[in-house]
């Protein structure tokens, strides 16, 4: 705990500096300055980086699908450079949003649908019930486990586009992706052209030999994809993803609707940045029972690499807790060596299992 | 603070949304520029140039980085140019730090402060008012530093522990 001398510190600080600081809003002439340097120009709409989503298992779905991206291909697919801080996630043509989001909804209904398989035991602990009961270091660490590929660029992926060998679909794409939930993704689909720029789609995704309808929208408007889509459960109609994706140049947002049973289940969000000298990941999840943040970020200027975890969780009980983690990997028994910082000041260290 | 909504009502001349930003961020600025200039006259001046300069130079924010790291940064750069002008012209710059000009506090708190403060190398200085003053997070005072997140955790533990320790050998002279 931060002790009393500490915190009577912090606070005299604090308040004397604030009351020290100088007041110098009456010496700036706004107008002047702003009419001098802008004009009357109407300034264009800046593009934020934002990906939401529900419910967590979301988070895990996209995920997967961050990291097949961020991977070294054979398909030609434009890759985010971590030297280049302008550089973010980029797809080049249409089938990539459409295939890659409807893996995305998709990877969802099969994880409910097979919740509790082996193939994807280790998402079921995103679920809001599991992850409320977690110690949260805990669950700092599974999503170490997970996000660690992304972080250090490891993950291998193919991509391929076939000839379609169903009669009822014109095209076939087909993921195999080596080291995330399912070994692969088979993506049939329709394409409808409703003018230049907007084309409809309808199709299914098998995983495992299971069928996912979808059915979709899609406009490529210059320097704009948007894709809207909705993949159905095979067997439980109340249950479907909806998703809507837009990806220009510099910005992509990704907004999820889950809807189990005809009701919108949880919230949380990704977002994962590149920057010259780091990576970061920051996850966000919100329930009745838990709010967590985490931003994970992994130094590019390190030698040997590190991680570093900023987090705030609320539980429902009111508890809250606040902190920095600076993470080693231990290669010999493959665990995370957690050195923690607390926001009260207490420090302390905890082995956490890795699997990567 | 939803800083986004603010910035864009303030790249379309937005006097309003201006005044927040001014009265959220005032004292981080204050304690960015502080620990460079150690002179409070000269710290003021370099407020108001970063708000002007935040002004002039609103339209290149990139959204993509976080707003009040970017403000900062400005702020940095322009007490850095300040000294080193002043240090040009032959002025020497004052060892003592000559932190206050408030009429509120009392003298006896602004000097506990003040030998707080006094206790730390700039750099350990520039983090405390950074976290205690412009309550930013680590991850962020690392970026706009320059430095590890780790480098700034560790700084600023052992900013405390100076202090603490100073406060307790000073306890135990009584």
């Amino acid at each position: 705990m931060k002790n009393r001398k500490q915190s009577l510190i912090e606070h005299s600080i604090r308040t004397e500096m604030k009351s020290s600081t100088p007041e110098v809003r009456e010496k700036i002439d706004f107008y002047a300055i702003y009419q001098l340097h802008h004009g009357y120009k109407k300034v264009p709409w800046y593009k934020n980086f934002k990906i939401m989503a529900f419910p967590s298992v979301v988070v895990a779905a996209a995920l997967i699908i961050f990291a097949i991206l961020l991977t070294p291909s054979d398909t030609g697919l434009p890759l985010p450079n971590p030297t280049d801080p302008q550089k973010t996630l980029e797809l080049s043509s249409k089938e990539e949003v459409y295939s890659i989001s409807a893996m995305q909804a998709v990877t969802l209904l099969h994880q409910n649908a097979s919740n509790g398989g082996t193939a994807f035991n280790q998402f079921t602990m995103l679920n809001t019930t599991a992850s409320a009961s977690l110690n949260h270091f805990d669950q700092m660490s599974y999503y170490l486990n997970m996000l660690e590929p992304i972080l250090l660029e490891e993950e291998a992926r193919v991509f391929s586009i076939e000839e379609s060998d169903l009669e009822d679909y014109a095209y076939k794409i087909t993921y195999d992706t080596a080291n995330h939930t399912f070994n692969e993704y088979t993506l049939y689909y329709n394409e409808t052209e409703i003018d230049e720029k907007t084309f409809e789609l309808e199709g299914i995704m098998v995983i495992e030999g299971v069928d996912y309808r979808l059915s979709g929208r899609y406009e490529d408007d210059d320097d704009t994809f948007k894709l809207e889509l909705i993949a159905t459960h095979p067997t439980q109609e109340d249950t479907y993803i909806e998703l809507i994706q837009e990806i220009k140049n510099d910005e992509q947002v990704f907004e999820y609707i889950f809807v189990e049973d005809d009701e919108d289940v949880y919230e949380s969000s990704l977002s994962i940045e590149f920057d010259e000298d780091e990576i970061s990941a920051a996850v966000e999840f919100e329930s009745e029972a838990l709010e967590f943040e985490f931003e994970i970020i992994r130094p590019l200027t390190e030698e040997t690499y590190a991680f570093y975890i900023e987090y705030e969780i609320e539980r429902g009980d009111d508890t809250e807790f606040e902190g920095v983690v600076e993470v080693r990997v231990n290669r010999t028994n493959n665990t995370y060596i957690f050195d923690v910082t607390t926001d009260d000041d207490e420090t302390f260290t905890l082995n956490k299992p890795r699997i990567n | 603070m939803d800083y986004k909504k603010h910035v864009k009502q303030l790249q379309k001349g937005n006097e309003e949304s201006f005044n927040a930003i001014y009265h959220e961020t005032k004292h981080a600025v204050y304690a960015m520029v502080l620990p460079i200039l150690k002179d409070s006259s000269l710290a003021e001046d370099a407020m108001q140039d970063t708000y002007i300069k935040m002004i002039e130079k609103i339209d290149q924010y990139n959204p993509k980085y976080k707003f009040i790291n970017w403000l900062l940064t400005i702020a940095k750069n322009i007490a850095i140019d300040m000294l080193r002008k002043q240090k040009e012209t032959a002025i020497d710059s004052q060892e003592n730090l000559d932190l206050f000009i408030s009429q509120e506090s009392s003298v006896e708190k602004q000097m506990i402060t003040e030998y707080y403060l006094s206790l730390l190398p700039d750099e350990g200085k520039q983090i405390v008012l950074l976290k205690v003053v412009g309550d930013l997070k680590h991850k962020d005072i690392a970026k706009i530093l320059d430095k590890p997140i780790g480098t700034i955790t560790y700084l600023y533990q052992k900013a405390l522990t100076t202090i603490k320790d100073s406060e307790r050998s000073g306890s135990n002279e009584k």
